[in-house]
């Protein structure tokens, strides 16, 4: 005896039949079907909008309420001054003379302005770690190779 | 208008009853929505933003237009409840469901078994029941699969059958 399974099989684009959803769906159907709106006023109203394409981002912001429209220019203003805050922020990082252990890059082309106070009257002066002006001595154009002189013979 | 265009606007008004029922159904059954939806997806067609590529059928390429254009207008909806909520303004109520209770409360019942169901099995259940298209068609203008469409459509029949029943015999 051979015993035959029952498969009821059914496609990948078939859907099984409901009545009693697919009655409430057709309900729903025709009472959308009488609020449904007129095809031509609906292309009617769009081409107005083509029209009006060129303004649409102003139709957009005059659009809103009063306290809206405020908020959000009050949104855009803080956004902005924020952005500038930054900016100022990072600026002097930016355009530093300063390596990155904080000793300055460049030696200050600099004239002592009067010469009765150093006697030595040195030529070249540059800024040292602590700030203060120094004048040239062995020792410290060891420890600071990059010196350079103001004539040229480093 | 070029003679294109023409042609677009009779197959659109062709599925005008339809595509106004799936539009309002992307909206959450709000009427007003759904119209200024179908309006912006017909401008989109008009224009040429959308085109048709011949890949599915005209019904289904426009009923996928409609979704992602509800999709859009739904998210900017979404920015615009935060700005007043931010502001503490009042949003834009849904529709009234006394009201509908009163209209008919057969579609009411179906609306309230329907919002027991996720987004994707309510979507599978209207373009199937609602709009007599296929779970692959609807896989098509959902963008799945037809066996994610199947397995939506079969766990959303009985999440519904489930709800009704209940609601039928508290």
């Amino acid at each position: 005896m051979i015993f035959r399974r029952k498969v009821t099989k059914k496609g990948p684009g078939v859907s099984i039949e409901d009545p009693k959803i697919r009655g409430l769906y057709q309900v729903q159907k025709e009472l959308d079907a009488a609020r449904a709106p007129d095809f031509s006023s609906i292309i009617a109203s769009a081409k107005r909008r083509t029209q009006h394409n060129g303004s649409r981002l102003v139709k957009g912001l005059s659009a809103l309420l009063g306290p809206q429209r405020v908020f959000t220019l009050a949104l855009c203003l803080l956004l902005l001054l924020t952005g500038a805050l930054i900016v100022q922020w990072l600026t002097p990082f930016r355009q530093s003379n300063f390596d990155t252990l904080g000793a300055a890059k460049d030696i200050v082309n600099w004239q002592p302005p009067s010469t009765s106070l150093f006697t030595s009257s040195p030529q070249v002066w540059f800024l040292e770690d602590n700030w203060d002006w120094q004048s040239p001595t062995d020792n410290l154009l060891k420890t600071y190779p990059r010196v350079s002189f103001l004539n040229g013979d480093s | 208008m070029t003679d294109h265009q023409v042609h677009l606007q009779y197959k659109l008004k062709d599925y005008h009853q339809a595509s106004y029922g799936w539009a309002v159904a992307c909206c959450k059954f709000d009427h007003d929505k759904g119209q200024d939806v179908l309006q912006a997806a017909y401008l989109k067609i008009l224009e040429g933003r959308a085109k048709f590529d011949g890949f599915s059928s005209f019904k289904t390429w426009l009923f996928s237009v409609i979704k992602n254009t509800a999709r859009e207008q739904l998210r900017k909806e979404r920015i615009r409840s935060l700005l007043q909520a931010a502001i503490r303004v009042q949003p834009a109520e849904y529709p009234d469901l006394e009201e509908e209770q009163n209209r008919n409360i057969e579609v009411y019942r179906l609306k309230v078994a329907l919002s027991g169901l996720s987004k994707r099995q309510q979507e599978v259940l209207h373009l199937v029941f609602y709009q007599d298209l296929t779970i692959q068609e609807a896989g098509h203008v959902l963008g799945i699969s037809t066996g994610a469409a199947a397995r939506h459509y079969e766990r959303g029949k009985a999440g519904l059958r489930i709800r009704l029943t209940e609601e039928n015999d508290p």
